[in-house]
């Protein structure tokens, strides 16, 4: 049920990091998330689905990698 | 043209930056926070009430309670003399968790210098506070006998973040079927954190429990 806060969180993040690197519309956000860090990842894949929006994110999709440890890292932003 | 820009930041970086806001403050003011993280009714209020008692007068004790709706537990503890500060989730959308800027508002209504230990007893649930550093200096999990010997194995992520381990309602053992060695084997698959079996019914088992918290570093506070 957090993956929701969780979501929200990543996409500021990843729109800040948009605005960074000059990207106007990203089409893929990476994102490494820990089997210890508490996510879930098909919670988290919904969320970001139902709360992605505008024109830099709003057609955004999540690319998740399972990893090790609790990591829960925005990894890389792919866009034009 | 479409490219690729590797970032690698952290998703709760803003979390985590209110996070060291809190934690400098309790620094500054020489008080171990825990965070206190279990399912509803694993008794993590009444684990706090007899802490309190038994800490006293050695070190004073206050609390952050974190519940979806109602005051009951600050009230509670307030009534055991414990200065308590309830967060009400519901009025921030339901969270299931406490985040460190909760925490960080509710750490303004209570008066750390009278202080020495801050429990943050977190919205009850074994999952989603797992995710969220509060600023604490040390996380407690909190589980009971009615519960099942199995928790560790099912909720590795909660566990294996732990600093210390709780197993309350050790007098409803003759109960249930709940064996203590199963439940020991589960945890140390995923940490080394001290396992203490207690009742905060009767009040035994507590003294190691107490003797723990007495015996960690408070802060910078001279």
């Amino acid at each position: 049920m957090h993956e929701l806060s969780i979501a929200d969180a990543l996409l500021n993040e990843a729109s800040v990091a948009a605005a960074n690197h000059g990207l106007r519309a990203v089409n893929r956000v990476g994102v490494r998330v820990g089997r210890l860090s508490g996510v879930a990842t098909h919670a988290l894949a919904m969320a970001f689905e139902i709360l992605r929006e505008g024109p830099v994110l709003g057609r955004a999709v999540l690319d998740i990698e399972d990893a090790d440890g609790a990591d829960l890292r925005l990894t890389w932003l792919e866009g034009e | 043209m479409t490219m690729r820009v590797e970032v690698v930041e952290r998703v709760l970086r803003a979390n985590d930056a209110l996070a060291e806001e809190v934690r400098a403050a309790l620094d500054a003011a020489g008080v171990l926070a825990l965070n206190l993280i279990g399912s509803p009714g694993s008794g993590k209020t009444a684990v706090l009430e007899r802490t309190a008692a038994l800490l006293r007068p050695r070190l004073r004790l206050g609390v952050i309670e974190g519940d979806i709706a109602t005051t009951r537990d600050a009230e509670r503890l307030a009534r055991c003399g414990v200065p308590a500060v309830q967060i009400e989730t519901r009025l921030v959308g339901n969270a299931c968790h406490l985040d460190a800027h909760l925490v960080r508002t509710a750490l303004t209504r209570l008066a750390l210098t009278d202080l020495d230990v801050l429990a943050i007893e977190n919205v009850g649930n074994l999952v989603c506070p797992a995710a969220y550093y509060l600023g604490e200096h040390l996380r407690v999990v909190v589980a009971s006998v009615p519960e099942g010997d199995d928790k560790p194995w099912k909720y590795p992520s909660t566990f294996a973040r732990a600093d210390a381990v709780i197993v309350n309602k050790i007098d409803l053992l003759p109960f249930t079927n709940f064996s203590m060695e199963t439940f020991a084997e589960g945890l140390r698959q995923v940490t080394q954190a001290p396992l203490f079996a207690l009742s905060a019914s009767t009040g035994d088992g507590l003294n190691p429990w107490i003797e723990w918290i007495a015996g960690q570093p408070r802060g910078h506070r001279s």
